[in-house]
């Protein structure tokens, strides 16, 4: 086993239009989870006991299984129902989709977390529900909440070579047809994890700082 | 605790130690080992009548069927299947993560470069599946060049992705499909114009998939007849030899053709051509 670098040469150009792909996808993905993940959060605790329940019901079943088969039925069920995506759009839609069901919570948590007289405070100046929520909890819930989703965003691009098993020439894809058709996984395999290395250490450490960051101006909140 | 780590460690690379020296005492005589062991693994890729895995995990289709009958002639009864994808075959010889492959794979010069083939045991022609009264009059592989607004799909690392980009079909039309059923699905959605693969493969998908808004095209004309052979890790070319000879008695005796023939293979095609033909001197 020896490394070859005219393998690493031919196998880069191919596999940099893949990580601008896996990007790509990453954040419109991340940003469809943040949307509807704050939906689905509000939703969650609307009044009414019916949607409610059936969001925590659909968030749960989106929840519970696995992202692999989301992906397989949106991309070769839906067409049968009349809904044709192309690869890339039916990745996006099921990353988005499948990790709103987690941000979800993290907002859900972060708005529990404004003391209930906020609330008080809101009804008393006779807010409605969106002014409530516009300009009293939310601007206080999200400065918490930037970490953990951060640290989602990560989790999620490190999950974009699912998007393999339905067509998607991302960056691990790009790398694996390079392989099967020349018999090297050696070079083309470690320059995936060298290229996911250099997107996700940095993009951890910048979480990190987030964290630390936004406690430090919470706790100094009075 | 500190301790017991470090004991695992030792352990480990104590255990990678011994497993390497195993797999160099592995390739010494691979037949024999399989002798002793009572069956191989074998590579096959789910194409039927190529390969085909039951239900129950039986591996049957053409081509193991050739090769069972043929280790059974050598003493080893037994064949156990692990499903690899065309293009991971090359490197699970190498890797000596199986046998050897028996599944339809073409002798290829380039394929030769890394392994070895048995003599050819499997000839087909090739095929196209596409939309039904064949819209854009695809025939060969010149005329989805000749229209860069066709997309085809195959096999990533097959024979077929290799003549197409051979005959001038460019990169961004060939969407390599995951699985043959997939790459069907993909034609039926319209995600692509035209499937490509083996002639019997694609023909026995069709009457699987039995869809009348999709028609087969073949032969292809303007590619080679596709001849398989058993492969094997370049090292074990004793083993091939043996496997060549035994292979010879199963064609000479007749009962090459019984095997073959009812998966609709020609024995005819197959006893016509040598591995020479394709990889001299492999």
């Amino acid at each position: 086993m020896e490394w070859n670098w005219q393998v690493v040469h031919d196998v880069l150009p191919q596999m940099l239009q893949g990580l601008v792909i896996t990007i790509e996808a990453t954040f419109i993905g991340a940003l469809l989870a943040y949307v509807l993940g704050l939906a689905l959060a509000i939703l969650r605790m609307s009044k009414s006991r019916v949607i409610s329940l059936s969001i925590y019901w659909t968030s749960e079943f989106i929840r519970r299984t696995p992202l692999l088969v989301q992906l397989y039925f949106l991309f070769y069920v839906l067409p049968d129902l009349g809904v044709f995506l192309s690869p890339l759009a039916a990745g996006i839609l099921g990353l988005g989709l499948h990790f709103s069901t987690y941000t979800s919570e993290v907002f859900r948590a972060g708005i529990e977390n404004v003391p209930q007289g906020q609330w008080e405070a809101s009804k008393s100046l006779n807010y409605s529900r969106y002014q409530t929520m516009r300009y009293v909890i939310l601007p206080q819930a999200i400065p918490p909440m930037i970490p953990p989703l951060a640290n989602y965003l990560i989790t999620m691009f490190k999950e974009t070579p699912l998007l393999s098993a339905i067509t998607v020439v991302e960056l691990f894809n790009a790398a694996n047809i390079y392989s099967n058709s020349h018999y090297k996984y050696l070079e083309p395999m470690t320059l995936v994890g060298v290229f996911f290395l250099i997107v996700s250490v940095p993009s951890a450490y910048f979480a990190m700082w987030l964290e630390k960051k936004y406690q430090r101006r919470s706790s100094r909140m009075p | 605790m500190l301790k017991t780590v470090r004991k695992l460690v030792e352990a480990a690379a104590i255990g990678a130690v011994a497993l390497t020296a195993f797999a160099a005492v592995g390739s010494a005589g691979t037949l024999d080992d399989l002798r002793k062991q009572g069956y191989a693994t074998v590579a096959v890729a789910n194409e039927p009548p190529y390969s085909d895995i039951k239900g129950d995990g039986y591996v049957t289709g053409a081509a193991p069927d050739v090769a069972r009958a043929v280790m059974a002639k050598l003493g080893v009864p037994e064949l156990k299947a692990s499903v690899v994808a065309y293009g991971s075959m090359i490197p699970a010889l190498l890797a000596r993560r199986v046998d050897m492959a028996t599944s339809g794979l073409y002798i290829k010069p380039k394929r030769c470069e890394s392994i070895i083939y048995s003599q050819p045991d499997l000839c087909g022609a090739e095929a196209f599946a596409v939309a039904a009264g064949n819209p854009h009059k695809v025939l060969t592989y010149e005329d989805i060049a000749a229209n860069p607004e066709l997309t085809m799909t195959t096999c990533a690392g097959c024979a077929e992705e290799a003549y197409a980009l051979e005959r001038g079909v460019k990169k961004e039309q060939i969407k390599v499909f995951t699985d043959p059923p997939s790459g069907i699905k993909m034609l039926q959605q319209g995600r692509v114009d035209v499937f490509a693969l083996s002639g019997l493969g694609t023909a026995d998908l069709l009457k699987k998939t039995n869809d009348p808004n999709i028609e087969l095209v073949m032969p292809v004309k303007g590619v080679p007849m596709g001849c398989a052979g058993a492969a094997f890790n370049p090292e074990d070319k004793e083993f091939r030899d043996a496997y060549d000879a035994a292979l010879a008695e199963l064609k000479e005796s007749g009962e090459f053709a019984k095997i073959i023939e009812p998966y609709g293979f020609s024995a005819e095609a197959t006893l016509a051509v040598k591995r020479d033909d394709f990889c001299p001197g492999n």
